[in-house]
C-alpha cells in the first residue's frame, strides 16, 4: 500500500502528519508483533560490561552468545540475571 | 578449539550488561575458580564482566521499524561499501573507510552513490540516506551530511559522546611506527590516547601512513615531538585490484602490522580518535518521506495501520470512543496476523535440566 492510498482511506490531506503517524504505527506494530526482524553481532571485549543496543532496535527478541554452554562456536540464548553482581569487578563496575 | 563459557545479562538503561561465569575446567574434572574466602554471599565473584574478548561474540536479534527500503541488490563497491569504523566530527557520527593503498574519497565514483543513489530524493527533497548494517551500534538509517574526500562520511546522526580529533595538523611519522606532533606545535598526542585505542589518520602523502590503526603504546612527554603514539595494526577494506589484500575477500577486513614511512613535511594531517567497527553502508535507499512511497508491510498489516492512523486522528480531535474503537481494531488485526502464522500441534521441547 502506498502512503497516498492510506491517506485516502483515512481521509487525511496533510502528508507530513500522515507520515508521522505511519512511522508511529510501524514502531507500535513491532512492539506488539514482529514484522521486521534482524540480528546484530557485537564484539565482546575483555572487562567491558556494558554494550549499546543497535540504534534502530524497537524490541529485543533474543540475546545469544558464542560458545555459551558449548565449545562448538554455536550461539546459544543466554539467561537474564535476576540480580546484577554487587561486588566490584576488575573494570570497576 | 574454543572453550565452553557461561554468560548472563541484565539491562541498564539503553545498554545491555553482559556478565560471565568465571570458572574454567582444568584437566580431568578439576574446577578452577576463586577460593571460598573470595566468594560473596550470593557467589558474586563468580559472575564478572567478560573475562576474555570474543570477536562478534554477542548476538542480538531484534525488531526494527521499516521506515526505508533498499531497492537494489547489494553489491560490494557498487552500492555496498564497507567501513572500518566510526568517529564523531562536530558532534555528528562519521564513518571511516580506507583501503590499503588509498584513502577513500566519498565524493568520487563508486562511493559517490552515498549522495547520488538515494531513491529517497522524491517530492522535491534533496536528502541523501544510507543504511548501515553489520555494526555493533549504528545499524539502521542515517542521513548523509558530507561525503568527505579523506575517508570520512559525516552523517546528521548526533552522538552523545566526544572523541578528540585534529585536522590539518603538522604531524610527523617515523619508521618505528611512531606518530607525533611537530616541534613548535601544541599537539601532545599521547595525552589523548591509551594503548588499545584506535586512530584514523588521513592526509599523508604516503598511503602507508593513512588509515585506521590500533595504538600499541603511548609515551607521554612535556615535549611535543616526544609525546608519541606507537601504532600496532593497520586495518583496511579490501580492494579487488589490490594484489596484497584481495585474498582476504571483499566481505572481510584486511589487517597487517603498521609499516609507517618516515615523513616530516606534512601540514595537513588529520587525526581522529576512532572506534573500530567493521560494518557496511548501503546506498539506493528509498525512505518513507513522500505520498508515492510504498509502505513496507504485507497487505493485511497495512489495513491494521489504517486503523492506527484513524485512531491517532480521532485522538487529536478528542473523539476518544472513536480512538478506542480504532485502536482495538488495530490490535485485533495484529493478533490475527500473528496467530495466522501458527499451524498444527504445539510441542514443548524439554530443557537441558529436565528430569529424564
Amino acid at each position: 500500500m502506498k502512503v497516498k492510498e492510506l491517506m485516502e482511506r483515512v481521509g487525511m490531506t496533510q502528508t507530513g502528519r500522515a507520515l508521522a503517524y505511519i512511522k508511529d504505527g510501524l514502531d507500535e506494530m513491532n512492539m506488539y508483533g514482529e514484522t521486521h526482524v534482524k540480528t546484530a553481532r557485537i564484539d565482546i571485549k575483555e572487562n567491558q560490561r556494558f554494550y549499546d543496543f543497535p540504534s534502530d532496535m524497537i524490541k529485543v527478541i533474543d540475546i545469544r552468545c558464542k560458545n555459551h554452554g558449548n565449545a562448538a562456536d554455536e550461539f546459544r540464548t543466554i539467561s537474564r540475571a535476576v540480580n546484577p553482581p554487587t561486588t566490584e569487578d576488575a573494570d570497576g563496575i | 578449539m574454543a572453550s565452553s563459557k557461561y554468560y548472563a545479562y541484565y539491562i541498564r538503561g539503553r545498554k545491555i550488561a553482559l556478565i560471565q561465569h568465571d570458572y574454567t575446567l582444568g584437566s580431568g574434572q578439576t574446577l578452577s575458580q576463586p577460593g571460598l574466602n573470595a566468594v560473596g554471599v550470593r557467589g558474586d565473584v563468580l559472575w564478572k564482566s567478560p573475562t576474555e574478548a570474543v570477536s562478534d561474540g554477542l548476538e542480538i536479534e531484534y525488531t526494527y521499524s521499516p521506515r526505508y527500503q533498499v531497492l537494489s541488490n547489494a553489491a560490494v563497491d557498487v552500492n555496498k561499501f564497507y567501513v572500518n569504523g566510526w568517529t564523531v566530527i562536530g558532534g555528528y557520527l562519521a564513518f571511516l573507510r580506507a583501503r590499503r593503498s588509498t584513502i577513500i574519497n566519498w565524493s568520487s565514483s563508486p562511493e559517490s552513490t552515498v549522495t547520488s543513489g538515494s531513491a529517497g530524493d522524491t517530492g522535491g527533497n534533496t536528502l541523501d540516506y544510507i543504511v548501515v548494517g553489520g555494526s555493533s551500534r549504528w545499524n539502521g538509517l542515517h542521513r548523509v551530511q558530507t561525503a568527505g574526500t579523506e575517508g570520512q562520511l559525516v552523517t546528521y546522526t548526533k552522538v552523545p559522546e566526544t572523541l578528540p580529533y585534529w585536522e590539518d595538523q603538522n604531524v610527523d611519522f617515523n619508521t618505528d611506527e611512531e606518530v607525533y606532533g611537530r616541534s613548535g606545535g601544541s599537539l601532545y598526542l599521547a595525552d589523548y590516547f591509551s594503548a588499545g585505542d584506535y586512530v584514523f589518520i588521513s592526509g599523508s602523502n604516503d598511503e602507508a601512513n593513512n588509515g585506521l590503526f590500533s595504538v600499541d603504546s603511548v609515551s607521554a612527554s612535556a615535549t611535543v615531538n616526544s609525546s608519541k603514539l606507537t601504532l600496532g595494526t593497520r586495518y583496511a577494506v579490501v580492494n579487488s585490484s589490490d594484489a596484497t589484500s584481495y585474498a582476504t575477500g571483499l566481505d572481510n577486513e584486511y589487517s597487517a602490522d603498521a609499516a609507517l614511512a618516515a615523513e616530516s613535511s606534512q601540514s595537513d594531517i588529520n587525526i581522529y580518535k576512532a572506534n573500530r567497527d567493521f560494518s557496511y553502508v548501503l546506498t539506493d535507499v528509498n525512505v518513507l518521506n513522500d505520498e508515492s512511497d510504498e509502505i513496507d508491510l504485507p497487505d493485511y498489516l497495512a489495513k491494521a495501520l489504517v486503523y492506527y492512523v484513524k485512531a491517532k486522528m480521532a485522538e487529536d480531535g478528542m473523539e476518544l470512543e472513536q480512538k478506542e474503537y480504532n485502536m482495538r481494531e488495530f490490535k485485533r488485526l495484529l493478533e490475527k496476523n500473528e496467530s495466522s502464522k501458527i499451524w498444527g500441534a504445539r510441542r514443548i521441547g524439554s530443557g537441558e535440566t529436565a528430569i529424564k
